[in-house]
């Protein structure tokens, strides 16, 4: 069944240039966001002489909008005339919405003055594919060339590669930009098919091997990232982290986002959902986390079911699964250890092992550190004493509790 | 209990802790204050540091030589943080600092976590203004940004918009401390001005209004959030993001 917004193809009508700057500008940010990117952070560019801006090696939050996300540079689309029908997508082709086109010197302008008032710490442009994706992609390096060459700009730029588009096109792209990305948007070749039938696993997996083959630095993860969606298919969540692993283990990209699906078209293999998924995609950022900095493996993660507990983080999961690790003595223990606890992050493990060469440590100490034992007492020892103080009645209680279980086993 | 008063420059502070680091005043009922933000007048029993640079300038010369490195460094980051009182503390830490010189790394002294903590927010509260500072465009195309920060971070936080902006014209205006930062033909002066004040509406600049309207555009209803907004940004600093005002 088609959906109420689906108009014939000939009814679409088209924002030209002359359409006022304001509606444009609204049109094509409402449109672009749902692209969860938003990082700044990685830059490593100083300011031009006769130019202006540079970018901030950990990135620089310049504002957070009503759903509470960080605005840290222009995220905008050229165009959101888009020739592929991906069934999820505001954007595509058979959906009548309001369309509209900047041109790249109005993209420029743009960036240069939000820029100069500090609104912003650079430009995220992305399209959807207008005429073919080598056309897109060159209107969309104008404007980055614009940017770079007659503005002198050095502020951070993130540019979508366009599926589809030319290896020398991307090369480019990749030259001008600070970050690239090229969103797979669902894990498996089954759910494209399904969902986004213009788009193939491999034309969507391409640009993001042509940066790796150009990246200098072997070593070091490229600086591209990718998006998937979760929610709009069956597929677990091992599946998608399984996905994110590999593009992190062959350093193809430096950071994955999950986008819960929202949905805003009807379509018969659309799920029928009563509210996004955030709470899983919050569970997934977390489960990437694991895998990036605790040290954790794919098979640590999920060990007894395929999709991660919704109730619990999966670090906690881990913990109450492996009874046996704990209680972890934090006056000895080493990293890796400590971020294993409950609790405890990277933050507060340096902080610990930093701490416990001066001075000796004690709950009073941590607790001024700043380190929360909320949930960490339950897993640690103190020089060989657990932290968790039980009082006579609470004694009484699991004395009690023991003996019923004990008769009970004995029934 | 007896107030002392220092003219809240950084030579009144090191003047101030001359006195009780190496005249050895005591700090028994002593109250210190910052006149920058409370009158002299205003205390029953006060008693004002006379600011000298002469001492101040040997003192800063006795601590390059006495602490380590790091430690010295932050020095005038602790000065800065004029809001949370940390003068006392760091008096503290100073006269111990002969007897114990790694007293500064040991987090089991309360004096040592506030200095600690201090220094740790004044970074967060600069980097906080990296991004929340506005500039306004007025019509001789100078970039003009009012802010009123937690700490007295202006005089790390203007090399930044510096090295950003090198070909601009640039006011910046602490108006809580009534500090100004100018910048232009690539000379700068920070100075202290008591009455400066720049009228700003939003006929000003055009692109304020460009920037309102992006800004309601680009949440995603789904995810709407005003908590989770609140807490990055507090309603105290809403009145310096255009974003933000309220237009009858």
């Amino acid at each position: 069944m088609n959906s109420p917004q689906v108009l014939e193809k000939r009814k679409i009508y088209f924002y030209t240039k002359t359409k006022d700057i304001f509606q444009r500008l609204s049109i094509l940010s409402v449109s672009a966001r749902y692209d969860n990117s938003c990082s700044s952070s990685g830059g490593r560019r100083e300011t031009h002489p006769y130019g202006l801006g540079n970018s901030h090696l950990s990135g620089i939050c310049h504002s957070w909008s009503s759903d509470g996300r960080c605005i840290s540079l222009l995220k905008i689309l050229m165009t959101n005339y888009c020739m592929n029908n991906c069934k999820y997508c505001i954007n595509r082709l058979i959906n009548d919405v309001p369309r509209a086109i900047l041109s790249p010197k109005e993209i420029a302008d743009l960036t240069i003055e939000f820029y100069r008032r500090n609104y912003i710490e650079g430009l995220f442009l992305s399209s959807g594919v207008y005429r073919n994706p080598d056309y897109t992609m060159e209107l969309m390096l104008k404007a980055i060339k614009i940017l770079r060459f007659k503005y002198y700009f050095n502020g951070y730029i993130h540019l979508k590669l366009i599926p589809g588009a030319s290896a020398e096109l991307v090369k480019e792209a990749f030259s001008l930009a600070d970050r690239v990305s090229s969103n797979l948007e669902l894990p498996t070749e089954e759910s494209l098919k399904r969902l986004a039938p213009d788009k193939t696993f491999f034309e969507l997996y391409k640009p993001l091997k042509i940066v790796r083959e150009i990246y200098n630095e072997r070593k070091l993860k490229a600086p591209a990232s990718t998006q998937i969606i979760v929610g709009a298919t069956a597929d677990t969540d091992k599946t998608i982290i399984k996905l994110a692993n590999n593009l992190y283990r062959d350093k193809i990209v430096r950071r994955v986002y999950y986008s819960a699906y929202i949905p805003v078209n009807r379509d018969s293999d659309l799920p029928a959902i009563v509210e996004p998924p955030f709470l899983r995609e919050h569970r997934l950022y977390q489960a990437d986390w694991l895998l990036r900095f605790y040290g954790f493996s794919l098979d640590e993660i999920f060990e007894e079911d395929e999709n991660l507990p919704l109730k619990i983080d999966p670090k906690l999961a881990w913990a109450l699964r492996h009874l046996e690790f704990f209680p972890v003595e934090i006056t000895r223990a080493d990293y890796y250890e400590l971020v294993r606890v409950p609790g405890i992050g990277p933050t507060s493990a340096k902080k610990i092992i930093k701490t416990r060469k001066y001075c000796e440590l004690s709950d009073i100490t941590l607790k001024k550190l700043g380190i929360s034992l909320k949930r960490a007492k339950y897993f640690i020892t103190i020089r060989g004493k657990p932290v968790v103080k039980i009082s006579q009645s609470q004694a009484k209680a699991l004395q009690e509790r023991n003996l019923l279980l004990f008769s009970e086993s004995k029934c | 209990m007896l107030t002392v008063f220092y003219d809240g420059t950084f030579e009144g502070f090191l003047t101030l802790l001359n006195n009780f680091v190496l005249e050895e005043k005591s700090l028994d009922g002593i109250k210190i204050q910052n006149a920058k933000f409370i009158q002299p007048q205003s205390e029953l029993f006060y008693e004002e540091v006379v600011t000298n640079s002469e001492i101040a300038k040997n003192f800063f010369h006795y601590l390059k030589k006495n602490l380590p490195k790091e430690l010295f460094e932050k020095i005038y980051i602790y000065y800065l943080c004029d809001t949370v009182k940390l003068e006392i503390p760091l008096i503290n830490i100073l006269r111990e600092i002969e007897k114990n010189p790694n007293i500064w790394q040991d987090f089991s002294y309360d004096e040592v976590i506030k200095l600690h903590k201090a220094e740790k927010a004044f970074y967060r509260e600069r980097h906080r203004w990296f991004g929340f500072l506005r500039f306004i465009e007025l019509p001789n195309r100078v970039l003009f940004a009012k802010f009123e920060p937690k700490f007295n971070v202006l005089p790390k936080l203007w090399f930044h918009f510096v090295r950003r902006f090198p070909n601009e014209k640039l006011i910046i205006f602490d108006s809580l401390r009534k500090l100004l930062f100018l910048y232009k033909d690539r000379k700068k002066e920070l100075i202290w001005m008591d009455d400066f004040e720049i009228e700003v509406s939003l006929k000003t600049d055009l692109f304020v209004t460009l920037w309102r309207s992006y800004f309601s555009q680009i949440a995603i209803p789904e995810r709407q959030s005003y908590e989770r907004q609140r807490n990055k940004i507090p309603l105290s600093i809403r009145k310096f993001l255009p974003e933000f005002w309220k237009i009858k």
